[in-house]
């Protein structure tokens, strides 16, 4: 058996315990259905650790997480070509969690319905930056482009949001 | 942070895997380690599920355990039929392991059908085995018929019901179950219900040959209709559970052995499950904007009272069945 593989597995399943929550709750702010946003994460973690049998080399695992996410993410909308938060919107934002008081739930539907508001691309870095936590040179290493590139982007992201947000 | 973005960030702390999907993932995971194979998989629950029974015959156990966790025990589970020694292995240890794979609702579905899949096709090969037994092979259909209730997820309508057809009845019959799901349509499965139901006497090796190629041949038409999913394909999935029934119903029926009344009980029910059925195809039907296969309608009539039947005379499957242009005489010799 290959000891260096079986090091590296037991790093990946680390890996997932710290950032299987993270990785859904990407996944579900993206495609707004749980079932969807479960077979995501598991199908993530699997292209990546079939990556890593390939003998190919990850510099930076979480990185690599979340750039196959975002190609699941791509795929779904290609097969499905629905949009994004929309069953959430139609439905109200509910987190399942008997915790959230009506004004608290409210004040997050609105926000979500600004978020799916925002074009796909934007609402790609919004939730990479506020839902996920990632940095900005993480985000820049995810999705292929430079640092300033997605500070820029982020920046009027934001300032969309905001506008879709007072307007609600 | 401004308003907004904190927002955001407090909203998505309220999501996240529970514990039951994040055990089932990464279980999947685990099973990705170099040099695991599907029997180490199932150690685990195979140990604890059976630790008693080791302690008490730890020579054979090790013996067992050996063949088992060098995966070859389970390779062979995995082709064993029933009356086999390793077939309790591969649906009580193997297809229990497989399930956990299965961690949203759709795939479990999946899951489900693949399981009844299998039944039926155990079904069929233990039929004209003579070395398996009559009562392993009746034992067998009833798990046939409660792993396709399951997969329909027809859970209000009974699991156990005895199993009065013949052997020679379960050859059709199972192709008739396989026929409910293999994604096929509600009008199609009402086709092959009747097809199935006339085959019940005479089960040619020719007729489960032609239903098998015409079922694949659908598969890879529907194959091609993404659309059929979701709501829609979750009420073909119902109304093929309630035909399901009504054809088990319709086959009690026939049963010589059960007195007239109880012939009665079984065609009112069935009458009434299709019926539902109905409710669920026409529901489709009016939400499908293609027609994907010439629709064949379900005759019941409302306007048709069945008449109380008193021995001696017809039985009222024989209405039913004329009412759903089936020729009823396949059913009474």
């Amino acid at each position: 058996m290959n000891r260096d593989l079986t090091t590296h597995h037991a790093e990946f399943i680390k890996a997932y315990d710290e950032l299987g929550d993270a990785l859904f709750r990407h996944s579900f702010f993206r495609v707004s259905n749980r079932d969807v946003a479960l077979d995501m994460v598991q199908d993530t973690f699997v292209k990546t650790w079939q990556h890593v049998e390939r003998g190919e080399k990850i510099l930076n695992l979480k990185a690599y997480l979340y750039h196959v996410m975002n190609n699941l993410v791509i795929d779904y909308y290609r097969k499905s070509k629905s949009s994004s938060l929309d069953t959430l919107l139609d439905d109200g934002f509910d987190p399942s969690d008997s915790s959230v008081d009506i004004e608290e739930k409210a004040e997050m539907s609105l926000v979500m319905n600004a978020v799916g508001k925002l074009p796909e691309d934007d609402r790609q870095l919004v939730v990479m930056r506020h839902v996920d936590g990632l940095s900005i040179t993480e985000i820049a290493e995810a999705i292929d482009e430079s640092e300033n590139v997605v500070s820029v982007r982020l920046h009027r992201a934001i300032k969309n949001l905001k506008k879709l947000y007072n307007h609600e | 942070m401004n308003d907004v973005e904190h927002i955001i960030y407090k909203s998505s702390r309220r999501i996240s895997l529970r514990d039951d999907e994040k055990a089932a993932v990464r279980m999947r995971l685990l099973s990705l380690a170099p040099g695991a194979s599907i029997s180490q998989r199932i150690v685990l629950p195979f140990y604890s599920a059976l630790g008693s029974f080791a302690w008490r015959h730890t020579a054979s156990f090790a013996f067992v355990a050996l063949l088992f966790f060098s995966g070859g025990l389970s390779a062979l589970a995995d082709k064993a039929l029933p009356g086999s020694m390793l077939y309790p292995l591969k649906t009580g240890i193997n297809e229990q392991v497989l399930s956990l794979f299965a961690v949203s609702k759709e795939s479990k579905v999946e899951f489900n059908i693949l399981l009844a899949q299998r039944r039926l096709t155990e079904a069929e090969l233990i039929a004209d085995e003579p070395s398996i037994s009559p009562e392993v092979k009746e034992d067998h259909l009833k798990v046939v018929y409660a792993q396709v209730t399951v997969a329909a997820g027809e859970e209000e309508e009974e699991t156990t019901a005895p199993v009065t057809s013949a052997m020679t009845k379960m050859a059709p019959q199972a192709v008739m179950m396989q026929a409910t799901h293999d994604n096929t349509t509600p009008e199609l499965h009402v086709v092959s219900l009747m097809n199935a139901t006339a085959a019940v006497e005479v089960a040619p090796r020719e007729d489960i040959s032609n239903l098998r190629a015409s079922l694949k041949k659908l598969q890879s038409i529907l194959a091609e209709k993404e659309h059929d999913k979701g709501e829609m394909r979750e009420r073909s999935i119902r109304a093929e559970s309630k035909l399901l029934v009504a054809q088990k119903k319709l086959l009690e029926a026939a049963d010589e052995k059960i007195s007239v009344e109880k012939k009665n009980q079984y065609v009112d029910q069935a009458k009434e499950i299709i019926k539902q059925a109905q409710l669920f195809i026409d529901s489709v039907r009016q939400e499908s904007k293609e027609t994907l296969i010439e629709a064949v309608p379900v005759s019941v009539s409302d306007k048709k009272t069945i008449p109380a039947v008193t021995e001696g005379e017809a039985s009222t499957t024989k209405d039913i069945l004329i009412e759903s242009n089936v020729d009823p005489s396949v059913l009474h010799n």
